[in-house]
């Protein structure tokens, strides 16, 4: 999709394909079934993202919109989400 | 963290001919007396691949390829925006640029706020802080791999 906006993701996983908390091999997994992508696939078993942000791990996928000083723009969850989450993106760089 | 981006982006721009206030060699003109640095054109004595210009602008040894002995050479640090000068800053394995600005502070972890800084293990197994993504916008997307 193209935004005229120069942005990219943070994929972060709370649990991995076993359903317990990721770890690192649980990242490097969804990073090769993702096709490698050139962005961070992290693991966050110990919830740090959810005490960070407003995203809570009661439903997934969650997102937030973050801008180029680290403030959280806004957050949302489910799949249309992350058109919501660019949109805002968008309107805070002014697009 | 690096000094500055700028004060990068004016080293490499400043290497390949040395300008800006660096004196060069035969042409001092009073510097040394004056504390300023000199250096003579394209010279690299370490054989780093920067040029001491660039190193004498950045702070870093003209005469040692690794000025903070962390293992990377400055090159290296510098083509993976690195610090050169602080031994406990690496390049990233995946290849992910160390941004944070050294200035931030968190406000809290609602909408509006600059969220917290803490660190998570990548794909490529190291440690990656979150703060290391500033200056783009970002999509943090969180979800699980069931």
């Amino acid at each position: 999709m193209e935004t005229g906006l120069d942005f990219s993701f943070i994929f972060a996983l709370y649990e991995g394909a076993s359903g317990y908390p990721a770890t690192e091999n649980d990242c490097d997994s969804y990073a090769d079934i993702i096709g490698n992508p050139d962005f961070p696939v992290m693991a966050d078993g110990e919830n740090l993202i959810s005490g960070a942000t407003p995203m809570t791990q009661e439903r997934h996928p969650e997102m937030c919109g973050i801008a180029p000083d680290m403030t959280i723009i806004s957050c949302y969850y489910g799949h249309g989400g992350y058109d919501r989450a660019l949109d805002d993106i968008k309107a805070h760089a002014g697009l | 963290m690096f000094p500055s981006t700028l004060t990068f982006a004016a080293a490499l721009l400043l290497g390949a001919g040395c300008g800006g206030e660096i004196e060069k060699e035969g042409s001092d003109d009073g510097a040394a007396e004056r504390g300023e640095p000199s250096c003579s054109d394209d010279s690299d004595l370490d054989g780093d691949g920067v040029d001491d210009c660039v190193e004498e602008l950045l702070g870093t040894d003209p005469e040692s390829e690794d000025s903070d002995g962390d293992g990377f050479t400055d090159a290296e640090e510098i083509d993976c925006v690195s610090d050169p000068l602080d031994g406990d800053e690496l390049c990233y394995a995946c290849g992910w640029e160390h941004n944070d600005p050294g200035n931030l502070e968190s406000t809290g972890s609602s909408t509006g706020d600059v969220m917290n800084n803490f660190a998570l293990v990548d794909q490529c197994g190291e440690m990656v802080d979150m703060w290391d993504f500033y200056g783009e916008y970002h999509v943090l997307y969180m979800t699980a791999a069931w």
